[in-house]
């Protein structure tokens, strides 16, 4: 009985296909063939280490790139100031907050808000935070007391329902500090769209573009009104003088000429009715901002010429 | 009668085809002669794994031409990473799946019982021819291509586990089980 080592068996196998194998070199090498581009099925399997190692390299280079997207983004959404709020008693502050409600920056914009703001460092903190203490720190100075307890409070965010929900959510948290601070007081809440015209203003009477659009609409609407004598008044000095001023043209039978407090919810109401987009600055009245060009024209009912200094001086 | 060396049992060194990477990039560049050098070096090998596959002269003879052409038409794609046959055989791999599919597409039980018997005519040893005959009639596909494998290509045990991406272990067994049926069979014709 015949044992074949593997040793033999495989040198017969090796033999047997050597001459077994066909032999066509030539009419290979003579056929026609088509480049592969790399794709092709046949190479299907091929270079597993490299397809490997790109897949992995092309998994940590995406994760990577996730990785910074999110660093980017997050650290742009903490950095950038997506909203403002505006607070004006006398003092008057700017507050810019970011994505998450906190605060990216806070300005004083008249020389009582920088009193306010002193030793103050309210950057990163929340913006709840922040209200209750540049709120504390009015009362603390005296700036906000029983009969000096009006505050405005303005939103200006480019996204409509965030500033809304904003304007609500500051000025539930304003009217319940200063009512536990002074036990009194009021909130004038609005929104606000932001231009040069309003930054023009508000930088030159040094106060906060909230305290500047509230008094654009009211110049705008009521001749007898001028920036001079409205832009240094307190929130509650302003209210009880426009009360004054402007009671009497309120054609609304509701209106209340008495109470400063009832007459905030009249102004409110007054204030929605103006459209933003009606109101023309005149040249003098910010003094590098150019008036819009239908300023004299005789569609803009709102501004009398007649009435109004500003116009006249036009 | 045929008589042979009556002991061995323990693994064997085959002779690795050592292939120049370079021959790719002359081959991609037209050198007739680099092609001609691949071509003599691996034909055996990537014939008979084919047959292994394919388990038919006509279509493994196809198979290792079209093989030779996709050599031809990729040579330019191939990067140097130390495994030259096993690119090859890849390609080889590939295009006998293919014709498999093509087969099981259009072919039935039928026509697959009609396969047609190898002939091994043309293989002048007969010693050779009969150890070959045997080994396609005794074992089955994958004990003939990890046979093969070894024997022709002189692929190492592990290099075939990696081409097959079979478990070392199942590639061991399947090499060791096949010799022992090959040899039982030759024992027994010869």
């Amino acid at each position: 009985m015949s044992k074949f080592s593997n040793e033999e068996i495989n040198n017969h196998l090796r033999r047997a296909a050597s001459q077994m194998a066909p032999n066509q070199v030539d009419s290979l090498w003579e056929q026609p063939v088509c480049l592969a581009k790399g794709n092709e099925w046949y190479l299907d399997g091929n270079e597993p280490k490299r397809r490997n190692t790109s897949h992995i390299l092309k998994a940590v280079s995406t994760l990577a790139a996730c990785f910074f997207l999110c660093l980017v983004s997050l650290t742009a959404l903490t950095l950038h100031s997506d909203a403002a709020i505006y607070l004006d008693v006398n003092p008057s502050i700017s507050l810019r907050i970011n994505h998450f409600d906190r605060v990216v920056s806070a300005q004083a914009s008249n020389e009582d808000g920088e009193i306010v703001l002193e030793n103050m460092n309210l950057k990163n903190t929340d913006l709840d935070v922040a209200l209750n203490a540049i709120l504390g720190s009015m009362v603390k100075h005296g700036y906000l007391n029983e009969t000096h307890g009006t505050v405005l409070v303005s939103v200006e965010c480019a996204n409509q329902q965030r500033a809304a929900e904003l304007e609500l959510q500051v000025s539930n948290n304003v009217e319940d500090d200063i009512d536990s601070m002074i036990q009194a007081g009021k909130v004038l809440s609005q929104q606000i769209r932001s231009d040069d015209d309003l930054e023009a203003l508000a930088e030159r009477y040094g106060m906060t573009q909230g305290k500047a659009s509230l008094l654009r609409k009211l110049v705008a609407n009521y001749p007898n009104l001028h920036y001079e004598e409205l832009a240094n008044m307190s929130m509650s000095e302003l209210v009880t003088y426009l009360q004054q001023q402007i009671a009497a043209d309120v054609t609304s039978s509701n209106t209340n000429k008495d109470n400063p407090d009832d007459f905030l919810d009249d102004l409110e109401d007054i204030l929605d009715d103006i459209d933003d987009d009606d109101i023309d600055v005149p040249d003098n009245a910010v003094d590098d901002v150019d008036a819009p060009d239908d300023f004299n024209s005789d569609d803009d009912s709102d501004k009398p010429d007649d009435d109004s200094d500003e116009s006249d001086d036009d | 009668m045929l008589i042979f060396a009556a002991i061995d049992t323990g693994p064997t060194q085959s002779k690795e085809i050592v292939i120049d990477e370079d021959l790719f990039y002359a081959i991609a560049s037209g050198d007739k002669n680099a092609f001609c050098t691949l071509y003599q070096q691996t034909r055996s090998a990537v014939y008979t794994y084919t047959l292994s596959l394919l388990r038919n002269q006509a279509d493994a003879n196809d198979a290792t031409q079209d093989t030779y052409l996709k050599i031809r038409a990729a040579a330019h794609l191939y990067r140097s990473e130390g495994k030259p046959m096993a690119w090859i055989l890849t390609i080889a791999r590939n295009i006998c799946l293919m014709k498999m599919r093509q087969q099981k597409h259009y072919a039935s039980f039928e026509l697959e019982e009609d396969t047609p018997a190898l002939d091994f005519d043309q293989i002048e040893d007969l010693e050779d021819r009969v150890v070959l005959e045997t080994a396609f009639r005794v074992l089955s596909k994958e004990e003939c291509q990890v046979v093969f494998l070894h024997a022709v290509t002189g692929y190492k045990h592990r290099q075939i586990s990696e081409l097959l991406q079979m478990p070392l272990s199942t590639v061991l067994s399947k090499y060791n089980r096949g010799l022992k049926k090959l040899r039982s069979a030759l024992e027994g014709s010869l």
